[in-house]
């Protein structure tokens, strides 16, 4: 795996199955890390070679945010399975932490607009996964004649 | 105008009751269909049973600015969630939610987003009870076993000592007011301040004079 050589700090907020997978590929790729998840079950899925920071606790509560730094990351991954919870955990980052970067998990399709409009970046599993079916089906298909684009 | 409740569970058939008896058009949504069923039996107000975070719900609802959105979910995330869909959806303006958590009332007002602190109001309302637990506690402790004793008056519309200066009592030697608690404050009682109805007075006497005391605070 490349190593970066600048640091960045990030927060990643759930360690469901998509948290664990990008808390791990961060810190393999040289970040500095830290996972907040409410269950200590969910965090003793983490790898052993995982080497970020792990804190258990309500990340929608701000002393939690607070020992970890919040106002010290760079970015905020919210991955929780609850959109609202990832939305509150967001903006808290964001307005009152002031975290110029926030990426959120949306997994209602409805809702990606209201985080995008509250300036989250938005990652949509079920619009990745349209996207990518159309670009595979499209890919497949051959031009049809006349057609010169 | 109507007013749209969202969520909770006793407060909302109260405050629709009073709202309609005012002449307003009251929504109630709420996860919960038995209560669903039960309102829509005995209010006369439109149940929209399902989830108020979800925007093909409220979308049922025709909301338009001018309505007023009251949220009372139970968690602050949710009712903040809430408020920001109708806030960016159907442009209200006047959104008041249940606040349970006052740490996170600086998200809510950054959107204008007006909160009741239950917390905080429930808090205001025992600590007058618990510092008057903590005075008559810390005295107590030095007091006790060594020849002293607190008592605790409270007083009653007819009780003797009611609407009489401090100083009228003839309070004899060995027996001081600590401290009367009234309403949220706690007094600091000099010889001209008048004892009132539903006061409670802190006092220590020395043992010998416990039962004058007794004579004159409670007889």
């Amino acid at each position: 795996m490349k190593q970066i050589n600048y640091r960045l700090y990030v927060i990643v907020v759930g360690c469901g199955r998509i948290g664990l997978e990008v808390a791990t590929h961060l810190s393999d790729t040289g970040f500095d890390m830290t996972i907040v998840e409410k269950s200590p079950d969910a965090l003793s899925a983490l790898p052993e070679n995982y080497g970020g920071f792990t804190i258990i606790g309500d990340a929608t509560e701000r002393d939690v945010l607070k020992r970890a730094k919040a106002e010290k990351a760079d970015l905020l991954i919210a991955t929780t399975g609850d959109d609202p919870t990832n939305y509150f955990v967001s903006l808290i980052g964001s307005k009152i932490f002031g975290i110029t970067n926030v990426i959120s998990l949306v997994r209602s399709k409805e809702n990606v607009t209201l985080f995008e409009n509250s300036g989250i970046r938005v990652i949509s599993p079920i619009n990745l996964a349209i996207e990518t079916f159309q670009r595979s089906i499209l890919e497949g298909v051959e031009p049809a004649a006349g057609d010169d684009k | 105008m109507k007013v749209i409740i969202i969520g909770g569970e006793r407060v909302p058939y109260f405050l629709a009751k009073k709202l309609i008896a005012s002449g307003y058009k009251v929504y109630f949504v709420n996860k919960d269909k038995e209560l669903c069923e039960e309102y829509s039996r005995t209010l006369n107000a439109t149940i929209i049973y399902g989830d108020g975070q979800s925007k093909a719900v409220l979308d049922h609802l025709g909301i338009e600015p001018d309505d007023i959105v009251v949220l009372l979910t139970e968690r602050d995330r949710k009712n903040f969630f809430i408020a920001r869909l109708v806030q960016e959806y159907y442009k209200v303006r006047n959104v008041v939610t249940f606040l349970n958590n006052s740490e996170n009332e600086d998200l809510f007002d950054r959107y204008g987003i007006r909160t009741l602190k239950v917390t905080d109001l429930i808090m205001q309302n025992i600590e007058p009870l618990l510092f008057e637990n903590e005075v008559v506690e810390m005295i107590n402790d030095e007091a006790s076993n060594r020849g002293a004793t607190v008592l605790k008056v409270d007083v009653d519309w007819d009780s003797k000592i009611a609407n009489k200066a401090l100083h009228e009592l003839k309070i004899p030697d060995g027996i001081v007011v600590v401290g009367i608690v009234r309403e949220d404050k706690y007094l600091i009682p000099r010889g001209d301040t008048i004892i009132k109805p539903d006061d409670k007075l802190i006092l220590i006497c020395s043992e010998e004079q416990s039962k004058a005391a007794m004579e004159i605070f409670f007889l």
